[in-house]
């Protein structure tokens, strides 16, 4: 298991405003986090893609278990986790995708995987490829204004609700939700292949 | 760059602005405002189309991409899972089917929120099968215990329907009664885990539900260390989730549980359903005092509020007490005392608090409290004086006359035994003639001269049985032995009749003069007593070298606890005795001489002398002297001694004036004995405290039984009784009062004044003091004086009137110096060095407290004045010399031994700290007492150590904090009339 006091270190220094602290963290519980994006990619359940959902329930469970770290709730964890999530799947992405290069994957339209979630109620799976299209949207999307992509990314990867993400994010939930509805519309025009 | 971004700013801009407004109406507008710039309008219309379609509330937006709030429920085998009824911070519970070959139940599976690994599993498996060991009617079954698919523990309980205990009881209002009997069903259960070895660690209502039927039940027992398989004893940092409120401090700061941690997550249980609150408000910092006792804080009906006063309050903080070890030790040592409330009966909880309650002011001051000698003064002073050597009327000439010329000679020579055994046998050769009267005169005689006060009194009534032929006697021996006849029956008011009479008739015998004084003194008329001794010796019929007028004043002054007068008295009653070869004299006087002398603190000088004497007077003989002499000794041992020498003493004291037939001494051995027993055992105090009070009622005795009352209040104290101190304190006074002894009285209302201003009843120490200022004039005490002026001293500086309570200060010591008793000057020096130091005048306080230093250590108070390098330490510091200030702080704290002398060593560091301007340190401080001052004090401490808290915090600048703490305060004081107070603090708030 990684250790506890360094994290405990990192952690107090990202809350002190140390951003890169987080970059710190990541090397101790990237192997962590690896190791159950295997396990969930060889288990039966969802083909070969991955869902964040298992995922970053596992990864929270896992990361908790490692003791002593002051995680105030999922809240906080989550505001280090879901970039760390993000860093993670995203790497497993390319690297699965660069295996299956040649089989090809069908690209399921992340509009339809809403709809389809809508109707049905459960989360819906993104492949590889999608992952990393939307980790490139994020990435511009944080070019013009970073506090909707940490937004969507406490959201996505982290599961927060509205609240959370802006108690977090230090604005009001009227605000978070106007960005929300903005920065959605936003990524799905880019994802969609509109342009 | 700039392009984009404006850009992008704008799209938002207009995204927001076109956001709300119906579909139709945007496009014109659209058009409009993106006029000159088609890629943007394209984009806006692009985003607004696509929030359209995915207008879903927000608040289950994550559904569209994580699914986080309903996650699915867990795979086990063996279970169908049906709905999720309840999740906590570690753990979400389920109701589901256990599905088993021959059966199928209803479990409620509590899915732990963590992943463990197979190294961690063993541990809690077995683990697990303890806690499905436990089968009780009032803890939840644990059925089974496994790992979900994904790898998180599992355990699968006894599905239980109810609501939290306290819920239960509210919606049910149910009584105080009914609320100690359902939690005594509760503790049933928990006493039967922790014999089966297994600590709950997380006892809260949410844990204890009760059933429709009002049959409670345990859940989770043990779950928590199951949690952390390898954490041992400590408790999860998962816990943090959970509501702090419930466990204990040691759960808190990772310490060690034990059962105890148990018993105290009890008590914040019970104190909710006594009380309707949990006993702190959640705060960080509310694990660092004590809760308010539930009687103060409940704010309902007020018959419950009388019901929770006094032992359910002790009962509840008595499970709370921060150190485990002060806890009940079980949840069987909680329930027996729920159990004795219940039957109104003495709860266990009280005991251990009578140390502490009486406050340090009076803990340290314990001597003085009883200080009211006992003086074991002999009822009858029966001592002749040697006819032949002088020109005085022939005192033996009775004896001579009538023919019993052996026992007259024995009795010249002080030769009390010799002379017993020779009036004896003429007392039974002359049974039934006149002359009987007066051989049993010589026996009483004699043993007077033993000191044998019980046989010399059996002796005199029966020579007052005697007198037959009245008309062959000479008149005034008649009278004598009438008057001694009296005495010895405790008929206290003839005996001083007939005495003064025939005093008045022959101011020249000096036996009857010193019998007046002496049975003045026995029936508690000590001022009386007191001047007719000053008469006796005006009238300077006492031949040179004549003991017994020197003996009495020995026991008198005793009695007025005039010490130096009473030892100086018994030197010379001894010194005239060795010059007659007067062994018995010698020996009685020698004792006086250390009674007297123990009282002055040379204890250890006293101890030798007692020992020696004890065995002289049993070698020659006189049983009752050597006991007296060991009552002595026990007194001297009560201060001095260890717990089994004194017991020894005091027992063989007791024995021996019983069978000596001495009444006072006997009283006075129960009364020493009740303070003995009653430090360890309160109870067995009581019993001996009592026996003196009977006793003393039983012969008619005003002043002991007074005497006996006054230290039965004591031992209330420590009992904390008040209901019998309340009950007592007027018939205390009453049979004061009545015994003419005002001395006492003086004393006692002194006393009484002590507790009443720890406990800020301050008018109540008004009125005691009130009394005794009226009655002190005529008493003939100096040091009573001192002691009520003692007294209004720490009133005043009670108040914060520093200036009033300096004078009453400096005066009570004058008059302690004059009667030369060290305790008493030690003690009231340090009264005011400590003074001094709340005035803020270094050069004074380091003054008075050198002087009382050595005082004290002369008088082998060593504690109180090593207490004093307190304020040398705040004086150095006050001058600036940090360096020696730690030095002698140091000294403090080391030799600190228990939470009395910790508590004082941490506020001479605290006073130090604000001399030095350490005001954080100070402030630190300053907390830590008063969370002690809590726990150890009176009323009247924690209030002081709360205002010095104010200063402290003042002094950092942290006013929020002051002006919250003095908006507390100051009402409280302005209520209880500490008027120099109130003024301190208004002064604080406004600089």
């Amino acid at each position: 298991m990684a250790p506890e006091l360094p994290i405990t270190e990192v952690l107090r220094a990202w809350e002190q405003g140390d951003d890169g602290a987080l970059e710190r963290l990541l090397p101790m519980v990237y192997t962590e986090l690896r190791s159950i994006a295997a396990r969930q990619l060889r288990s039966e359940r969802a083909g070969h893609t991955l869902q964040p959902t298992a995922l970053a329930n596992e990864a929270y469970l896992r990361l908790r278990g490692l003791g002593d770290v002051p995680w105030h709730d999922r809240a906080h964890f989550f505001a280090i986790a879901s970039r760390i999530m993000r860093r993670v799947l995203v790497d497993h992405a390319r690297a699965n995708l660069a295996q299956k290069r040649g089989a090809g994957s069908p690209m399921v339209q992340l509009h339809d995987g809403l709809d389809r979630g809508l109707s049905e109620g459960v989360a819906p799976a993104m492949d590889a490829a999608q992952l990393i299209d939307l980790d490139r949207a994020l990435d511009q999307l944080s070019a013009e204004e970073p506090r909707l992509s940490r937004l969507i990314e406490l959201r996505f990867f982290g599961g927060l609700g509205i609240e959370e993400a802006s108690a977090l994010l230090g604005c009001s939930p009227r605000t978070a939700k106007r960005d929300w509805t903005f920065a959605r519309a936003w990524l799905l025009h880019r994802l969609s292949g509109d342009q | 760059m700039n392009r984009p971004e404006r850009s992008f700013e704008r799209l938002r801009e207009l995204f927001d602005r076109f956001l709300e407004m119906p579909s139709e109406d945007r496009q014109a507008e659209i058009a409009r405002a993106t006029q000159g710039d088609p890629a943007l309008e394209a984009e806006l219309r692009a985003l607004l189309d696509h929030a359209d379609r995915s207008a879903t509330t927000f608040d289950n937006a994550t559904q569209l991409f994580t699914g986080w709030t309903e996650p699915p429920l867990p795979v086990i085998t063996g279970y169908r899972l049906h709905r999720r009824i309840g999740s906590g911070g570690s753990a979400t519970v389920y109701l589901a089917d256990q599905e088993r070959a021959d059966f199928t139940r209803t479990v409620a599976l509590k899915v732990i929120d963590r992943i463990v690994d197979a190294a961690s599993l063993r541990p809690m498996r077995e683990e697990q099968r303890i806690l499905a060991r436990l089968e009780h009617a009032g803890i939840a079954r644990l059925y089974d215990a496994g790992v979900t698919s994904l790898g998180q523990p599992y355990l699968a309980m006894e599905h239980v329907e109810g609501t939290s205990i306290v819920e239960h009881c509210r919606a049910r209002l149910l009584s105080i009664r009914q609320r100690i009997e359902l939690f005594l069903s509760v503790l049933d259960a928990v006493r039967y885990a922790h014999e089966q070895g297994i600590v709950h660690r997380d006892l809260k209502p949410a844990n204890i539900l009760v059933s429709a039927r009002g049959e409670a039940k345990l859940l989770d027992f043990g779950i928590a260390k199951l949690v952390a398989p390898g954490d041992e004893d400590k408790t999860l940092t998962l816990n943090r989730a959970m509501t702090p409120a419930y466990a204990s401090p040691e759960q808190r700061r990772g310490g060690r549980i034990t059962p105890a941690s148990d018993i105290y997550s009890l008590g914040i249980v019970l104190y909710e359903l006594l009380a309707n609150t949990i006993p702190f408000r959640i705060e960080t910092t509310i694990y660092e005092s004590d809760p308010e006792p539930p009687s103060l804080v409940f704010d309902g009906d007020r018959r419950w509020r009388k019901t929770l006063r006094g032992d359910l309050d002790a009962v509840v903080l008595k499970a709370l007490r921060h150190d485990p070890e002060d806890r009940y030790a079980s949840a069987e040592g909680l329930a027996d005392d729920l159990r004795r409330v219940l039957a109104g009966r003495p709860v266990a909880a009280r005991s251990d608090d009578r140390i502490y309650r009486t406050g340090r002011f009076l803990r340290r001051h314990r001597a003085i409290l009883a200080a009211v000698a006992a003086a074991v003064v002999v009822a009858l002073s029966l001592i002749p004086w040697r006819a032949s050597r002088s020109s005085l009327p022939n005192e033996l000439a009775m004896f001579y006359d009538r023919g019993f010329r052996d026992g007259a000679e024995k009795l010249e020579r002080f030769d009390g035994a010799a002379a017993r055994d020779s009036f004896r046998r003429a007392a039974a050769a002359s049974r039934g003639t006149p002359d009987e009267a007066i051989a049993w005169d010589g026996v009483a005689r004699a043993e007077s001269v033993l000191g044998e006060v019980g046989r010399a009194a059996d002796a005199a009534r029966r020579a007052g049985a005697s007198i037959s032929d009245v008309a062959n006697l000479p008149r005034d021996e008649v009278a004598r032995m009438r008057a001694a006849s009296y005495a010895a029956k405790h008929e206290w008011s003839k005996a001083i009749s007939e005495f003064e009479e025939l005093f008045a008739r022959q101011p020249e015998r000096v036996d009857v003069g010193v019998a007046l004084v002496s049975t003045l003194a026995a029936a508690g008329r000590t001022a009386a007593a007191d001047a007719a001794l000053g008469r006796l010796r005006q009238l300077g019929f006492g031949a040179k070298g004549d003991p017994r007028i020197d003996l009495v004043e020995a026991e008198v002054a005793h009695q007025l606890s005039e010490y130096q007068r009473a030892a100086a008295a018994a030197a010379r009653a001894r010194a005239s005795a060795q010059q007659l070869a007067a062994t018995a004299l010698v020996l009685r006087a020698e004792r006086l001489h250390a009674e007297a002398i123990s009282r002055l603190d040379h204890r250890e000088q006293a101890r030798r002398t007692l020992e020696s004497l004890i065995e002289r007077d049993t070698a020659a003989g006189m049983a009752r002297e050597a006991a007296a002499a060991r009552l002595v000794l026990g007194a001297v041992f009560l201060r001095i001694g260890t717990r089994e020498e004194t017991g020894k003493v005091l027992e063989a004291a007791l024995a021996g004036l019983s069978a000596a037939g001495d009444d006072r001494g006997r009283i006075t051995a129960h009364i020493y004995l009740a303070l003995h027993e009653g430090k360890e055992d309160v109870r067995r105090g009581l019993a001996h405290a009592a026996t003196a009070v009977a006793e003393a009622r039983r012969i008619g005795d005003r002043w002991a039984e007074a005497y006996a009352l006054s230290q039965q209040m004591v031992l209330f104290s420590w009992a904390e009784d008040e209901a019998s101190i309340d009950a007592t304190i007027q018939p205390t006074l009453t049979a004061l009062r009545d015994s003419g002894n005002r001395y006492i009285l003086v004393v006692t209302l002194g006393n009484f004044a002590l507790p009443a201003i720890e406990r800020l009843d301050l008018d109540e120490a008004e009125a005691y003091l009130s009394e005794a200022e009226v009655l002190a004039p005529r008493v003939g005490s100096e040091l009573a004086r001192g002691m009520i002026e003692r007294s209004r001293a720490y009133l005043a500086e009670t108040r914060g009137d520093l200036e009033l309570a300096r004078e009453y200060y400096t005066s009570a010591l004058e008059k302690a110096r004059g009667t030369g008793v060290p305790l008493a000057i030690g003690g009231f020096l340090s009264d005011m060095a400590w003074l001094e130091l709340a005035a803020d005048r270094p050069d004074a306080a380091a003054s008075r407290a050198r002087e009382s230093i050595e005082v004290l250590t002369s008088a082998g108070d060593l504690r109180e004045a090593r207490e004093l390098e307190g304020v040398l330490a705040w004086c150095d510091a006050r001058r600036g010399d940090a360096a020696s200030a730690r030095r002698r702080l140091e000294i403090l704290r080391k030799a600190a031994e228990d939470d009395d002398a910790r508590y004082t060593s941490l506020i001479a560091e605290a006073h130090v700290a604000a001399a030095l301007g350490d005001w954080r340190r100070a402030v630190e401080l300053r907390r830590e007492i008063v969370r002690m001052a809590m726990k150890l004090e009176t009323r009247g401490a924690v209030m002081q150590q709360r205002v010095e808290l104010a200063k402290a915090l003042h002094g950092l600048g942290d006013h929020r904090e002051v002006e919250k703490l003095i908006a507390e305060l100051l009402p409280e004081a302005e209520r209880l009339g500490l008027r120099g107070i109130a003024r301190d603090l208004r002064k604080l708030l406004a600089t």
